[in-house]
């Protein structure tokens, strides 16, 4: 019952999400309009320039009834349409049949200035027969004034305009409902300046000034004066252009950030979807790989039951043969590893924070290693022997340091040890003297030491001549013999593990190998080798150790062990 | 041996990692190494011409814009990537060997930071094509970049360790990547928004990062000192944090493994 709550919760919130993401793209998907080619011009007096008036609709554009209007002084019409009357062009599109209509219209400015043209509202046709009529859409164009039309400032009763600067060629100002002519005066004095009608009525009245120079050339500046009607109804009416540009503006952004948002909440909700699954399968995989282990650890407590007695027999015999005349080298005490797994899994997120909080989780203890405990003196050749999985690594880790056991502990002089391995880390995308460095390096072999050694790396491993080339085109026999050579031209170390190593390459080689191995044997140095093949402990080892599912089950003569383990192998 | 050596030796297995990483990645192809800095340049002239177009007012200057970000971005999620997967990847090198497990996190994060140098090379070509002039702030930039990698590295260390256990943060991660490259404000102006999400972007770490670069970059002015020190706790404290994590799982990661 609860799953099918919470299943309902996920469906809910999807189609939710959905409806938000989806009603957002539907309010954007209306999009009959029309617009100018750029989002504001600049030109320049007495040339020809273009502009370009668009009409866009998301199904086919059918049709579209155009009406530009601009300020007939300022711009000369030149071409693309058809003049109306002064100041007034029209451009009819029809049977379109895209979704975008466009057409070019030519003026030529006249008077410099700032001036608008505007797309008056158009109706259009669109692909399903409906006529819809687009709002009304303004451009700026700015015309640089000439030399010597430019003003230096600007009275109005007396009093200069706020914020005079020569480009910036229009201004707003307040004047008191009492006031029905304006006194506009301009500075410098000698500039040519007409001005327009200075009668005020009620509300936003145009006062033009036009300069000109003396080649001519005219320059405009525009000053709005809006005569306040009474005291009582002060709603005003803007300049239409900056009403046009700040509508412009806010949509923009809106649009902006509700897509921006849209994206994240539909990404957060995909996160959280699937953060749910993974806990929900991690979960279910628990459950079953706590079941298998149960089953694994109820075998084995049997096993050990059965190897107890049998075990200490053969220890007490192995102690009573060997009293001790060298010192020890490695101590193994008690050791047990223990790795902690979780039991009884819960079914829910919601428990698993419960349970977390209450305390209440209880851990299966899975034991690799049970009370283990044996000593290396110095000299010896110790084989580890055992199936796999019995824990052989686990106590190679130990004693080199890389793990830490739960119980018991290893006394060792861990400076002196050196791991023997094969080949670690190389890379057959590298060429065979790239992996003598990095393969050097992992091993602990300094940049000046592989430097030294490289020309007798080569020669033992027989590569002379291969080691510009990939490795990846060598024979597995070639890997080998590199590795072992990279491994095994170091000075013989004191205590010296050995992980699988003693089959590599071919035949001649591999009695070379096995030299090179005896040698650093016999050089007086402790050596550990694991291995699953009972013949390299018997040829090699003076004494031999039997783990079997974390359970010592033999320490003593390799021949006697490795019988044992022998016979252990047939029965089962 | 003594520490120094020990610490040279470490340094020298990081270098042969990385250089391994940066061999791998081209070595089937015919230029080879030569495509860390053709790759970086050529997937930025491609990204210049397309945005070049985009967000035009704004933004002036726009390619340089979003290149700042595209750089330390590729960084970071190069880095904490590639850290993610980095122990599983090494489990035999691991096992087998007697190094510190950090030297596998800090060799990819190392990684990354040499690919982000092949990428200032293009950058610079791009710098000097738009026409950006060379300032004395310019110089503050590897201070960011130290306090990112530092950032990486706490996030690489924390990745690793997860990883180890659930292997979904690999995919988990990457669609946590794309929502995060969504609040880093990395192809948008911040000045277009208002509200919570500004105040997300503008909390998001990777966000300081890149808007510092942008400043030194673009404006030629080092970023104000609240900027600088939002920079260096972020790195810090997430190295700390990503640290601690890491040293207490050890144990566990090798167990697991």
């Amino acid at each position: 019952m609860r799953k099918f709550r919470n299943l309902r919760t996920v469906v809910f919130l999807a189609i939710f999400s959905a409806v938000i993401f989806f009603g957002r793209m539907d309010a954007r998907a209306e999009g009959e309009r029309v617009h100018f080619g750029s989002e504001w011009y600049q030109w320049k007096l007495n040339e020809i320039w273009n502009i370009g008036v668009y009409a866009e609709s998301e199904s086919n554009l059918q049709s579209a009834d155009m009406y530009i209007l601009y300020d007939a002084e300022m711009l000369e019409y030149y071409s693309g349409g058809e003049l109306v009357e002064p100041g007034k062009v029209h451009v009819y599109a029809s049977e379109v049949g895209q979704n975008t209509f466009m057409q070019m219209l030519q003026f030529i400015p006249r008077i410099a200035g700032n001036t608008l043209v505007t797309i008056e509202q158009t109706p259009i046709v669109n692909g399903n027969g409906e006529t819809i009529n687009t709002e009304s859409v303004s451009v700026g164009v700015n015309i640089p004034m000439a030399d010597g039309c430019a003003l230096s400032n600007i009275l109005v009763n007396g009093v200069p305009v706020e914020g005079f600067f020569a480009e910036n060629t229009g201004y707003f100002m307040e004047v008191e409902a009492d006031i029905a002519q304006a006194e506009v005066t301009v500075e410098p004095a000698d500039v040519r300046a007409e001005i327009s009608s200075t009668n005020l009525s009620v509300g936003i009245n145009e006062i033009k000034i036009t300069t000109t120079n003396q080649a001519g050339a005219r320059a405009r500046y525009v000053l709005y004066v809006n005569r306040l009607e009474s005291a009582s109804d002060d709603e005003e009416r803007q300049p239409s252009s900056s009403v046009v540009t700040a509508t412009e503006e806010t949509v923009d952004e809106v649009s902006f950030e509700t897509i921006l948002i849209c994206v994240l909440v539909v990404l957060v909700f995909d996160l959280v979807l699937v953060i749910a699954l993974c806990i929900r399968r991690w979960v279910i995989r628990r459950k079953k790989r706590l079941r298998r282990e149960r089953i694994q650890a109820a075998r084995r407590k049997q096993a050990r039951e059965i190897s107890a007695g049998e075990q200490e027999k053969v220890q007490e015999e192995f102690d009573e043969k060997n009293i001790d005349e060298k010192p020890l080298e490695i101590a193994v005490r008690n050791v047990t590893m223990e790795f902690k797994r979780e039991k009884d899994e819960a079914t829910s997120i919601k428990e698993l924070m419960i349970r977390t909080i209450k305390k209440q989780r209880s851990y299966e203890k899975f034991r690799a290693l049970d009370n283990v405990s044996f000593d290396i003196r110095q000299g010896e050749v110790v084989g580890i022997i055992g199936t796999n999985g019995s824990g052989k690594s686990t106590i190679l880790k130990i004693i080199s340091g890389a793990l830490a056991p739960t119980e018991g502990y290893v006394d060792v002089d861990r400076k002196k040890i050196q791991l023997l391995t094969l080949g670690t880390g190389f890379d057959f995308e590298l060429t065979g003297r790239e992996n003598v460095y990095l393969n050097g390096a992992i091993i602990g072999y300094t940049k000046e030491y592989i430097d030294e050694k490289y020309e007798d790396i080569v020669k033992f491993a027989e590569l002379e001549g291969f080691m510009e080339e990939k490795v990846r085109n060598y024979s597995s026999g070639m890997v080998s013999r590199l590795g072992f050579a990279i491994a095994t031209v170091r000075d013989t170390p004191e205590i010296l593990i050995l992980d699988e190593v003693l089959s590599v390459g071919d035949m001649f080689f591999r009695k070379k190998s096995e030299a090179r191995i005896k040698e650093m044997m016999h050089g007086g140095s402790t050596v550990l080798i694991v291995s699953h093949s009972t013949s390299v402990i018997r040829n090699n080892c003076t004494k031999a150790i039997w783990i079997e599912k974390g359970v010592m089950r033999a320490i003593g003569d390799p021949k006697e062990v490795c019988a044992a383990y022998e016979k252990m192998n047939e029965a089962g | 041996m003594t520490k120094k050596e020990q610490w040279k030796q470490y340094i020298f297995v990081i270098k042969q990692l990385t250089s391994r990483e940066i061999k791998r990645k081209y070595a089937r192809s015919y230029l080879g190494i030569v495509w860390s800095v053709l790759n970086p340049l050529l997937s930025m002239a491609v990204i210049s011409l397309i945005f070049s177009q985009l967000f035009k007012r704004s933004i002036d200057n726009f390619p340089i814009y979003y290149l700042c970000g595209y750089i330390l971005w590729q960084m970071f999620t190069g880095a904490t990537n590639a850290a993610m997967t980095t122990l599983v990847d090494n489990k035999t090198l691991l096992i087998k060997v007697k190094l510190p497990m950090e030297i596998f996190v800090l060799a990819r994060v190392y990684t990354a930071l040499v690919n982000l140098g092949y990428s200032l090379v293009a950058f610079a070509v791009m710098l000097v094509v738009f026409g950006v002039r060379p300032s004395w702030a310019m110089l503050f930039a590897p201070v960011i970049v130290l306090f990112l990698l530092l950032f990486s590295l706490g996030m690489g260390y924390i990745l690793a360790t997860a990883y180890v256990f659930f292997g979904d943060v690999k995919h988990l991660y990457s669609v946590f990547l794309t929502l995060w490259m969504y609040c880093s404000a990395i192809f948008y102006p911040i000045d277009s928004l208002h509200g919570v999400i500004r105040m997300v972007i503008e909390m998001n770490p990777i966000f300081n990062y890149i808007d510092g670069l942008r400043q030194l970059i673009l404006y030629g002015s080092i970023p104000p000192a609240l900027e600088i020190v939002r920079m260096m706790l972020w790195g810090i404290i997430m190295y700390l944090f990503g640290y601690y994590v890491f040293r207490k799982n050890k144990n566990k990661v090798m167990q697991k493994i």
